[in-house]
């Protein structure tokens, strides 16, 4: 049939490359969390904790899901923003305006952002929401790490939608959104701060508040399958080509380097590692669970700098970063207060002082010839193109040093007394935090009548064979 | 007729059953068991924690036998 007016798959504005990258990007991500983080947590904890785990890393995902369409992204990248105060104060940009993405423009007008306000994005607000939604929903699901083997179920339920929203959505807006700290110049390439040194930081006070796992469990706390942890960690590494890849917004050449970088940082972080193993531990042996930290250090200490560093910066971010969580997590782990705290998988080490090496290093490393929106021609360098400029490559000035060290303070602080306020409110409501020790000691059979390896042998049918 | 339960190191399955065989035991059950005795057990590292595992991997045989050996 022949029509009057000619059909168009998209708006004028739509780039179907930007458009495809994006949501390959953020299905990458989301990729990290379910079943990434989901097997590599299952993997790492006792055999009794595998189900509790698993099933606390998909409700947070869902959860926050509902609170990003409620209110959340608005809140973190709505634009544009609330005015609590006057323009350029720390107030002005504190958070948007929260309200729901439920009418039909909200997913298909162009998407508009305080992230975002150098070029216009050329795909649609829902392509935006959904890949900032994976990045929110992998922060509580990262510091749930610290927080397993005692955290009441109820508990979690309530603690993912209030730390999204007063904790995450409210450093989002700030680094990202184009609050405060964006415009005073501290930059987080995909979320060095905002996700993995808040992670870590909510870890370690949600671990403190919470209480350490039984002692039992803590003296019997081997793994419960190393080969899970294998599958989890590899998507996380090659889901991290989304984080990292995505956040230029632009399938563009700054995408292209920055997934090269994190590669690249990787690689050197779990190298390290296995070699500070072989070289410095009791045993001198290499170990797969060491080698992996290494691999995490690398993969969230490139992540502040990913398409802001040369090849060489991306090495020496993972050479960097893996020695010092080595030695954070070999020798400043017996001291106060971190021997105090139980960190059940160590989340305040590999992404906190991860996150925090990473942040600081762009300071030092970030080349200003990488560069991330270039003007015109063939090498698109030249004045008004926006790259980053740390200590060694910009004449040795410390401003982005100092910016970077300021950014980190606020995450730091902000997180981790919103984490404790947090915490203490679900304590009261839900009359503690965590599962009764009679509970603990058996574990998912005790909070959910299941198991992960259920034998079958032993296993009889009840109710009518019917549903 | 004796039944008779023997615990052996895993890899010496082999051996034993071959000579029980040629020794005319026509059938035996095995199940694997974990225990320690004059040989020691072994350290895992796991993350950088060290756990002592006292118990060594076993396996029980149980057969019937006809002739006092």
């Amino acid at each position: 049939m022949l029509l009057a007016t000619t059909l168009i798959p998209y708006p004028s504005w739509l780039n179907t490359g930007d458009n495809a990258w994006q949501l390959v990007s953020a299905t990458l991500v989301g990729l990290m969390s379910i079943p990434a983080l989901a097997v590599l947590y299952g993997g790492l904890v006792q055999k009794k904790w595998i189900v509790n785990t698993m099933l606390m890393v998909f409700s947070a995902f869902s959860l926050t899901l509902i609170v990003w369409m409620l209110w959340g992204y608005n809140m973190a990248f709505g634009f544009p923003q609330a005015h609590w105060g006057p323009t350029g104060s720390f107030w002005a940009g504190l958070i948007g305006i929260p309200h729901t993405l439920f009418l039909h423009g909200a997913e298909q007008n162009q998407a508009i952002s305080g992230a975002n306000t150098l070029i216009p994005f050329h795909f649609p607000t829902a392509t935006f929401a959904y890949f900032q939604f994976v990045f929110a929903a992998i922060t509580p699901i990262l510091f749930l790490g610290g927080l397993v083997g005692r955290l009441k179920f109820k508990a979690w339920l309530l603690i993912v939608p209030l730390w999204i929203t007063f904790v995450y959505a409210v450093n989002a807006a700030l680094l990202w959104g184009g609050g405060f700290f964006a415009q005073k110049g501290a930059v987080d390439y995909s979320g060095g701060y905002v996700i993995h040194l808040a992670a870590g930081v909510a870890s370690f006070v949600g671990a403190a508040i919470l209480g350490p796992r039984l002692a039992r469990d803590r003296t019997h706390a081997v793994p419960s399958n190393l080969m899970m942890v294998a599958v989890g960690a590899g998507i996380l590494w090659l889901g991290w080509n989304g984080f990292n890849g995505g956040d230029p917004f632009y399938a563009g050449v700054d995408a292209a380097s920055a997934v090269l970088n994190t590669n690249v940082a990787t690689a050197a972080g779990l190298l390290t590692w296995m070699f500070m193993d072989m070289l410095f531990s009791k045993q001198k042996k290499p170990t797969f669970l060491g080698a992996i930290n290494g691999m995490i250090c690398g993969l969230v200490a490139i992540t502040p700098s990913a398409g802001w560093v040369n090849g060489l910066g991306a090495v020496l971010v993972g050479l960097i970063a893996s020695t010092i969580v080595w030695i954070a997590w070999t020798y400043i782990s017996r001291l106060r207060p971190f021997s105090k705290v139980d960190d059940a998988l160590g989340v305040v080490y590999t992404h906190g002082f991860a996150g925090l090496t990473g942040g600081l290093l762009v300071g030092l490393l970030a080349d200003p010839k990488m560069i991330e929106y270039g003007i015109k021609g063939a090498h698109y360098t030249g004045a008004g193109a926006i790259s980053v400029g740390g200590w060694f490559y910009n004449g040795h000035s410390w401003h982005q040093f100092w910016e970077q060290f300021l950014a980190a303070a606020w995450i730091i602080c902000y997180t981790g007394i919103m984490t404790a306020i947090i915490f203490y409110i679900v304590k009261f409501v839900m009359r503690g935090l965590r599962e009764k020790d009679e509970v603990l000691e058996v574990g998912d059979l005790a909070i959910h009548d299941e198991e992960a390896f259920p034998v079958e042998t032993f296993a009889e049918r009840v109710n009518s064979l019917g549903r | 007729m004796k039944l008779i339960v023997a615990i052996v190191k895993p890899f010496k399955l082999d051996d034993v059953k071959d000579r029980l065989k040629t020794l005319g035991v026509n059938g035996m059950t095995v199940s694997e068991a974990q225990g320690f005795g004059r040989q020691r057990g072994h350290t895992e590292v796991y993350r950088g924690a060290e756990y002592e595992v006292d118990f060594v991997p076993k396996l029980r045989l149980k057969y019937s036998s006809t002739t006092a050996k």
